[in-house]
């Protein structure tokens, strides 16, 4: 598959800050890409380079199998861009908003009609056409941000968060859309620091932190990455350090966690764990409750990579 | 033309409140224009007030002395009855009463001019002070002729020469008071009109262009940065030609016989170089405001302070020497120095040529101005 984005040793630099430190990357045609990590981590550096807003200090960017830079104005013809603030003018009504930023990129003044409602009625915006982008609720202003962002049927849209302050509704609309327009044809770039919008949606997945790619691949791959393969949480009302102990030294334990009643059990890969451990605990007749148990997140993944929690 | 048919419909979206600030400037102009007008007397005229005398003396220098004050003021005659001198003077149909006693030639004879006459003035007023010194005045002045052996007839006449004698005053106001005054005026406060409708009116559209958000977007499509730039910049045209056209057209309805002479050509000209300069000075404040309360602000800030210090609202020829060497490098100052040579000149061949360096510096302050905001938006671009 042809490369849309490939991203090689970039460094860039804010005075005394290394914001991008030899960071690399290559998403290819098809792709939801996603770009998982904390905030400050330089996704919004990342995507600032890729689109030539910034300049960087090494390495190069090729957008659509060509050197991206501020000039490039035929390949910034096939990037739509959905900022992770919303990009309107309050003086403009949804209509107006989308018109304009649709005419930008689309001269035919018939065809850039037609985009602008096929905008509209992707995002769900007939009823707000009139409205100026005041009167919108912050989830329908999002939308009006992503179909600003679209409306000229680009081949690479980027999304720097899109969900940011929206509500649970108009977040499971806006990736339902995001899958929409990979199936219709775009190439995504996707960050976030929410991992679960990140798996829900992505097909391949770079983990950065500190400007560095950490980890990249589909998110069985990263999951497999990592030595825990399970987790297993129960609710257990007493537990003694020797009984704990024992509990570590079962086949495929990793590590033993025990604090106010909850008993955390990470395992690396294997069948049968969660029935080992239960069988142990009705043997020594410990008393426990509420068992669950996990498969690794990606959560799991950056903390064991960087040794702390995603949302740090 | 898509960033100019946007750039409309903000100005549009903006335009009542722009038109509020049109309508309030439009009907100042007019009322200082036309108040400028009614104070600009440039010569000195005493006062007049209305006198009542009751003359009781029967030696003749009573008669004298009122003949003197009816040369300077009005007499009215009134009943000499003390109800009716009190209810005239309440009434203010006298603004002063003066009772000359029957001994006053007598007393003035004697060299005693202190305490020989009686006086009844309105409480708190300026009046009786005036005409207390103009009779002060006649009555030392007469005291000295009579103490010199002047005969009486004689003293009289020599006092009244002497205090006859009238200092010239002239107000300082430049030019000599012509009948394209109210035209003046007019077009010496469009200055203030440009800068505020300019700020207001184009600086929420900069700054809406400006926005980060909306600048980025911008800079991600399709079209070339200096196509969107040439838009941004017709339609900052677009706005100043509509405001100076507007403008003339209103000079045009209230004072035709100017705007269709040379002076209002020239004046048209002047008014056309500085909405240029106020054009840049939005277009460099507009890089700096953060929101439309800043813009307010710089909007009555640099409105009123160069106004004032140029001497829009005050004329140059009451500022002090001190505050005109600063006023030298603010734009409005040549503004008003060309609009006051404009109103004098008669045909191009006497054209001053103050009014061509006050044009060219001008300019040189529209061109000084925009430079700089250029630069302050190199050097944001060159700091990404």
């Amino acid at each position: 598959m042809n490369s849309v984005v490939k991203i090689d040793n970039l460094v860039k630099r804010y005075k005394d800050l290394l914001a991008l430190d030899h960071f690399s990357l290559d998403i290819k045609e098809g792709e939801i890409f996603g770009l998982l990590g904390p905030n400050g981590s330089g996704k919004t550096t990342t995507i600032n380079c890729i689109l030539s807003l910034l300049s960087f200090d090494k390495g190069s960017v090729e957008v659509l199998g060509k050197e991206m830079n501020p000039q490039r104005y035929d390949i910034k013809r096939d990037i739509g861009v959905v900022f992770q603030n919303v990009a309107v003018f309050n003086e403009l009504t949804v209509y107006d908003n989308i018109n304009y930023f649709c005419g930008l990129y689309i001269k035919d003044k018939a065809k850039r009609k037609e985009y602008v409602e096929d905008a509209i009625s992707f995002t769900g915006l007939e009823e707000f056409r009139k409205f100026y982008p005041k009167k919108l609720s912050g989830g329908l202003l999002r939308r009006l941000n992503i179909a600003c962002g679209i409306a000229h049927k680009p081949k690479l849209i980027i999304m720097d968060e899109p969900t940011v302050a929206v509500d649970p509704q108009s977040r499971n609309k806006i990736l339902e859309g995001i899958k929409e327009l990979n199936e219709k044809g775009a190439t995504i770039l996707y960050t976030s620091h929410y991992m679960e919008e990140v798996e829900q949606i992505c097909t391949r997945i770079a983990i950065m932190d500190r400007g560095k790619n950490l980890a990249m691949g589909t998110k069985e791959e990263l999951k497999r990455m990592i030595k825990t393969g399970e987790t297993i949480e129960i609710e257990v009302y007493q537990l003694n350090e020797t009984q704990q102990k024992e509990i570590k030294e079962l086949p495929h334990v990793i590590d033993v966690k025990y604090d106010e009643h909850q008993l955390k059990i990470n395992c690396s890969g294997g069948k049968h764990n969660l029935v080992r451990i239960l069988d142990y605990l009705q043997e020594k007749e410990i008393a426990f409750g509420r068992v669950y148990s996990q498969l690794p997140t990606l959560n799991d993944v950056f903390l064991e990579i960087t040794g702390k929690e995603l949302r740090d | 033309m898509q960033v100019y048919r946007a750039f409309l419909k903000i100005l549009k979206k903006n335009l009542p409140a722009v038109s509020i600030y049109f309508f309030i400037f439009m009907g100042l102009t007019i009322a200082f224009s036309r108040s400028g007008n009614e104070n600009s007397k440039t010569q000195f005229e005493q006062e007049k007030l209305t006198l009542c005398i009751i003359n009781q003396d029967d030696g003749g220098l009573g008669k004298d002395l009122k003949d003197y004050l009816s040369t300077l003021h009005k007499l009215k005659n009134i009943k000499n009855d003390k109800e009716t001198l009190q209810d005239a003077l309440y009434n203010r149909q006298v603004d002063y009463i003066l009772y000359i006693p029957n001994d006053f030639t007598e007393k003035m004879n004697q060299g005693i001019t202190s305490e020989v006459l009686r006086t009844i003035k309105i409480p708190g007023g300026t009046a009786g002070f005036f005409i207390d010194t103009q009779v002060e005045q006649y009555l030392s002045t007469l005291k000295l002729y009579l103490k010199a052996d002047y005969a009486k007839e004689q003293a009289v006449k020599q006092a009244k020469k002497d205090l006859s004698v009238q200092t010239k005053v002239t107000v300082p106001n430049g030019e000599e008071v012509s009948e394209l005054e109210p035209a003046f005026y007019y077009f010496n406060y469009l200055p203030y009109i440009f800068i505020c409708i300019t700020i207001m009116g184009l600086g929420p559209i900069l700054m809406a262009f400006q926005k980060k958000e909306i600048s980025d977007r911008n800079n991600c499509s399709s079209m070339s940065l200096k196509n969107k730039n040439m838009q941004i910049t017709i339609g900052c045209i677009t706005f100043v030609t509509f405001c100076l056209i507007i403008f003339m057209f209103l000079a045009g309805i209230m004072y035709s016989d100017f705007v269709f002479s040379i002076n209002g050509l020239l004046s048209f000209i002047n008014a056309g170089i500085f909405i240029l300069i106020a054009l840049a000075m939005t277009f460099l404040f507009a890089q700096f405001a953060k929101n439309e309360n800043i813009l307010n602000m710089g909007c009555n800030t640099i409105g009123l302070g160069l106004s004032f210090l140029g001497g829009i609202f005050v004329p140059h020829e009451i500022m002090g020497d001190k505050v005109l060497q600063v006023a030298r490098f603010t734009p409005t100052y040549w503004y008003v120095i060309a609009n006051e040579k404009i109103q004098g000149i008669k045909s191009f061949a006497h054209l001053p040529k103050e009014v061509l360096i006050s044009f060219g510096l001008e300019a040189a302050f529209a061109i000084s101005i925009f430079s700089i905001g250029l630069i302050i938006t190199k050097r944001k671009q060159d700091a990404k």
